[in-house]
C-alpha cells in the first residue's frame, strides 16, 4: 500500500507460549479479578432485579461500603447495610408482586439473599487485615535467615510422606524449595514478592540478575494466606512458613495457623521460621515497621499458638536470629 | 433541503459521552448535518450529566417525530431502543462501531456478560429493519454482513479525524516535571476496561524493568468504565512495585490529550477487540509511533504504518516497544509513516461519505430531507477505505 507497508509489520505466525515467569506475572492480575467474591456476586444478584421489570436501576451499594468493609469488626455492619439495600427492594417488590402477580423479581430477590446468606462466612474470612497490607510491603520487610538450617531441612521437617507436596512460603530465592525437592518432596514455592517470583521463576532469562537455585517447582506469586485458603484440604505433607508469620498480626498468625491445620494431611509437619523480634526491629526500616499490620513473637509464644490449635510441637532450633518452631498436625 | 420543522435525521445512541469516540462521532454527524440544513436532534436511553443539554429522551421521539424523517442508530452497546426502534416506521440506519464480545468481561462484570450478548442479538433483530449499515471498518462491516445486513459501507468514526489542539502547557508542565531526566514513556489511550488489556503493557513494564530496561513510565489515559478492573489496574501496578511509574488518567481534555502525546514516545496498544481504535489515528497525527497488538480493526486501521505485533507476551512486548523507542532511525521512520497514513485517511473525507451514505437513504425516502451527495444505494465498501 504506502511506503511504510515494509516498514513494521512483526506479526508473528506462531507466538511461543509464556515462559512461567511470565504466566505467574499475567495471574496475579487475574487473581485481582472480582468473579466469585460477594461483592461481584451480589452485585450481579441485583442487577438481576433491574430495568426489565420496569423499576429505576440498581445503584449500586453506597461507594465506600466495600472499603468499609474490610476493616475489622465492620462484618456486622457491611451484612446490615447490603440487608438493608435488599430490604428496600422487597419492599417494593412485595407491591409489586401484589398488584401485578408477577414472581421474578421476587425470585430474583430471594435469590440474592440465600446468596448473601451462604456467603456471609466467607464474607467474614475475607474481611481481614491482611487484606488491607501496603501493596508490595514484604519487598521492603527482612526475611529469616536460615543459614546452616537450610541443610538440615529433613531434620528439622519431618515429613510422614517424603514425597508428598510440601507448601514453601515464602520461598524467596528458591534456596530452601531445592533443598526440599533433593529430598525428595514436590514443592510448591510461594511467595507475595513479585520481583523475587519472577527471578526465581526466570533466572535463566534474566540477565544480571544473581543467580539462583535451579528450583523443581511450582512457583505461585500471592500472599501464602490465600493460597493456602484456595487450597483443597488435606492435601499437604508439609508447610514452611516464613516472612508472612513475622508480618501478620496477632488475628493474623492465627489464621495462618489455622490454615494450615486445614491443609495438612494427618500427620503433616508445620515450620515456623521466625525472626528475633529485636534483629527484625533492627533490620527494618523505621517507616516499614510502622505500617506492618505486626511483628515477630517469641518461639515460646508460637509454641503455645500451635499447641492450641491443634498440633504436637516436636520443637524448636536456633541459629542466629533465626528460630524455626515446628509441629505436626495430630492424627 | 429542508428547513428546521421538516423531517430530518435524527441519531439515537444509548448514552452520550464527551471525549469518546461514539459520543464525539454522533456530535461530529450533528454538526455535519446541521451544515447541511437538515434538522438533527441526538435521542437517547440515559442521559450523561454532562451533554443533557444536549440530548432527549429516546421516548420523545414519539412526539417530535415527522413524516419523512429518518433515524440512524448508533450501535455500540446494547439498549432498550433497539426494542424500540422494531416498532418504528422510519427508514433506519444503522452505524455499527463493533460490539465487544461478551467473553472479555466474564470475571468482571457478569451484568456487562449479558448486556453484551443481548446487544449482538439486538443487531441480528434490527439487520431486517434496516435501510443501511455504516460500519467503522472492513472488519465491522464484515460483522454486519454475517449479522444479516444486505446493504452496508463503510466510513471510519468522524472522531478520529479530530484535531486535539495545541497541548494544555498546565498538562505538559505537570508531566515533564514528574518526568525524570531521561525517563521514556510509554502511553496506552483508552477505557479502562479488560479488552483494552491495559494490564499487559504493565505486565511488559514488569518484565522490561526486570531486565534492566531503560528508566521508563507508563501513562494510561481512560474513562474507568469498567470500575473493578481500573482498580485491579491500579492495585496491580502496586503490587508489581510500579505505582511511582505508572500513572492513569482521566477525564482529560483534547488539548490535556495533546500534552500526553507530546511527552509520549510510543503508543502502545494492545486491545483485543477494536473497532476502529481512535487512539491509532491520533497518535499518527502528533507523530508518535505506535506499537499495537493486531486485533480486530487495528492493522486495517494502522494500515502499515506502526509496528503491529501478534505476540503481547510481557517480555516480547517490551522488547519490541524498546526496539521503536530505543532506535532514533526506526522512530524517525514510524511517524514519517503515520503522517502519511493520516493524509491518506483525511483524503476519503470521512465527513463526505457518511452525508453521502445517509443521502442514499434520505433519497429513497419520500419527503425525507434531501443531503448533499445523495444518490443510488450505496454497496458495501463503497468508501475506499484502502487509501
Amino acid at each position: 500500500m504506502s511506503e511504510s507497508s515494509d516498514v513494521e509489520s512483526q506479526v508473528t505466525a506462531g507466538v511461543p507460549p509464556l515462559r512461567p515467569a511470565e504466566r505467574e506475572l499475567l495471574a496475579v492480575f487475574d487473581r485481582l479479578a472480582p468473579q466469585g467474591s460477594v461483592r461481584w456476586a451480589f452485585e450481579d444478584a441485583m442487577a438481576r432485579l433491574d430495568r426489565e421489570h420496569g423499576t429505576p436501576p440498581w445503584a449500586g451499594l453506597p461507594p465506600d461500603l466495600w472499603e468499609r468493609g474490610r476493616g475489622a469488626q465492620v462484618g456486622q455492619r457491611l451484612v446490615g447495610d447490603v440487608v438493608v439495600a435488599l430490604a428496600d427492594v422487597l419492599a417494593g417488590d412485595a407491591r409489586r408482586v401484589a398488584e401485578e402477580g408477577v414472581d421474578v423479581r421476587l425470585r430474583a430477590a430471594w435469590d440474592a439473599l440465600r446468596y448473601l446468606a451462604a456467603r456471609v462466612e466467607t464474607l467474614e474470612a475475607r474481611i481481614d487485615p491482611g487484606g488491607q497490607a501496603v501493596p508490595d510491603l514484604a519487598s521492603m520487610v527482612p526475611h529469616p535467615d536460615l543459614g546452616p538450617l537450610l541443610e538440615e531441612v529433613g531434620d528439622w521437617l519431618p515429613l510422614s510422606d517424603p514425597h508428598g507436596t510440601v507448601l514453601d512460603g515464602e520461598c524467596g530465592d528458591g534456596a530452601l524449595s531445592a533443598a526440599l525437592a533433593r529430598g525428595g518432596s514436590a514443592v510448591h514455592g510461594v511467595d507475595p514478592r513479585p520481583r523475587t517470583a519472577w527471578t526465581v521463576l526466570d533466572a535463566r532469562a534474566v540477565s544480571g540478575l544473581p543467580t539462583v537455585p535451579t528450583v523443581p517447582t511450582t512457583v505461585t506469586c500471592a500472599e501464602v494466606v490465600d493460597v493456602l485458603d484456595a487450597g483443597a484440604p488435606a492435601s499437604l505433607a508439609g508447610v514452611v512458613l516464613r516472612g508472612c508469620v513475622d508480618r501478620a498480626d496477632l488475628p493474623g498468625k492465627v489464621r495462618l495457623a489455622g490454615a494450615v491445620a486445614r491443609t495438612l494431611v494427618a500427620g503433616g509437619a508445620v515450620a515456623v521460621v521466625t525472626m528475633d523480634r529485636r534483629s527484625f526491629e533492627d533490620r527494618c526500616p523505621a517507616g516499614v515497621r510502622e505500617l506492618l499490620p505486626g511483628t515477630p513473637i517469641a518461639p515460646e509464644a508460637w509454641s503455645l499458638l500451635l499447641e492450641r490449635t491443634g498440633y504436637e510441637v516436636l520443637g524448636t532450633r536456633t541459629a542466629g536470629s533465626t528460630h524455626v518452631v515446628t509441629a505436626r498436625r495430630q492424627r | 433541503m429542508s428547513g428546521a420543522g421538516g423531517p430530518g435525521v435524527h441519531q439515537l445512541v444509548p448514552m452520550l459521552h464527551r471525549r469518546d469516540a461514539v459520543g464525539e462521532h454522533v456530535l461530529a454527524i450533528q454538526s455535519l448535518l446541521a451544515g447541511a440544513g437538515v434538522p438533527s436532534r441526538i435521542y437517547v436511553d440515559r442521559a450523561d450529566p454532562e451533554t443533557a443539554a444536549l440530548t432527549r429522551p429516546y421516548r420523545a421521539y414519539e412526539d417530535d417525530a415527522v413524516p419523512g424523517d429518518v433515524l440512524v442508530y448508533q450501535f455500540a452497546t446494547g439498549s432498550e431502543i433497539a426494542g424500540w426502534l422494531l416498532g418504528r416506521s422510519e427508514p433506519l440506519v444503522v452505524n455499527y462501531h463493533g460490539v465487544t464480545p461478551p467473553d472479555h468481561f466474564t470475571a468482571w462484570n457478569n451484568s456487562i456478560v449479558r448486556l453484551q450478548a443481548a446487544c449482538l442479538a439486538q443487531l441480528t433483530l434490527l439487520a431486517p429493519r434496516s435501510a443501511l449499515g455504516i460500519a467503522t471498518s472492513m472488519m465491522t462491516a464484515r460483522e454486519l454482513e454475517a449479522t444479516g445486513y444486505r446493504r452496508t459501507t463503510v466510513v471510519p468514526v468522524l472522531a478520529a479525524s479530530r484535531r486535539l489542539g495545541e497541548p494544555d502547557a498546565a498538562m505538559l508542565a505537570d508531566l515533564r516535571t514528574t518526568d525524570g531526566d531521561g525517563v521514556r514513556t510509554w502511553l496506552s489511550v483508552g477505557r479502562l476496561a479488560p479488552n483494552k488489556a491495559h494490564h499487559q503493557v504493565v505486565a511488559a513494564l514488569f518484565a522490561h524493568h526486570m531486565g534492566g530496561g531503560h528508566p521508563t513510565r507508563f501513562l494510561i489515559v481512560g474513562a474507568p468504565t469498567e470500575p473493578h478492573y481500573a482498580s485491579a489496574l491500579q492495585r496491580y501496578a502496586a503490587l508489581l512495585g510500579l505505582s511511582g511509574a505508572v500513572r492513569l488518567l482521566s477525564g482529560l481534555s483534547d488539548r490535556e490529550l495533546a500534552a500526553c502525546y507530546e511527552v509520549a514516545d510510543v503508543l502502545v496498544l494492545v486491545s483485543d477487540h477494536e473497532g476502529f481504535g481512535v487512539p491509532l489515528v491520533e497518535a499518527m497525527r502528533q507523530r508518535v509511533p505506535v506499537v499495537a497488538f493486531d486485533a480486530g480493526a487495528v492493522a486495517e486501521s494502522l494500515g502499515g504504518a506502526g509496528v503491529l505485533v501478534g505476540d503481547k507476551r510481557p517480555s516480547s512486548l517490551a522488547a519490541t516497544i524498546d526496539s521503536v523507542v530505543g532506535d532514533r532511525d526506526r522512530t524517525a521512520r514510524l511517524v514519517e509513516a503515520g503522517t502519511a497514513r493520516v493524509t491518506a485517511l483525511e483524503a476519503q473525507r470521512a465527513d463526505r461519505a457518511i452525508l453521502a451514505a445517509l443521502g442514499t437513504v434520505t433519497a429513497v425516502t419520500p419527503g425525507a430531507a434531501m443531503l448533499p451527495g445523495g444518490g443510488p444505494p450505496v454497496a458495501a465498501g463503497s468508501v475506499d477505505w484502502d487509501g
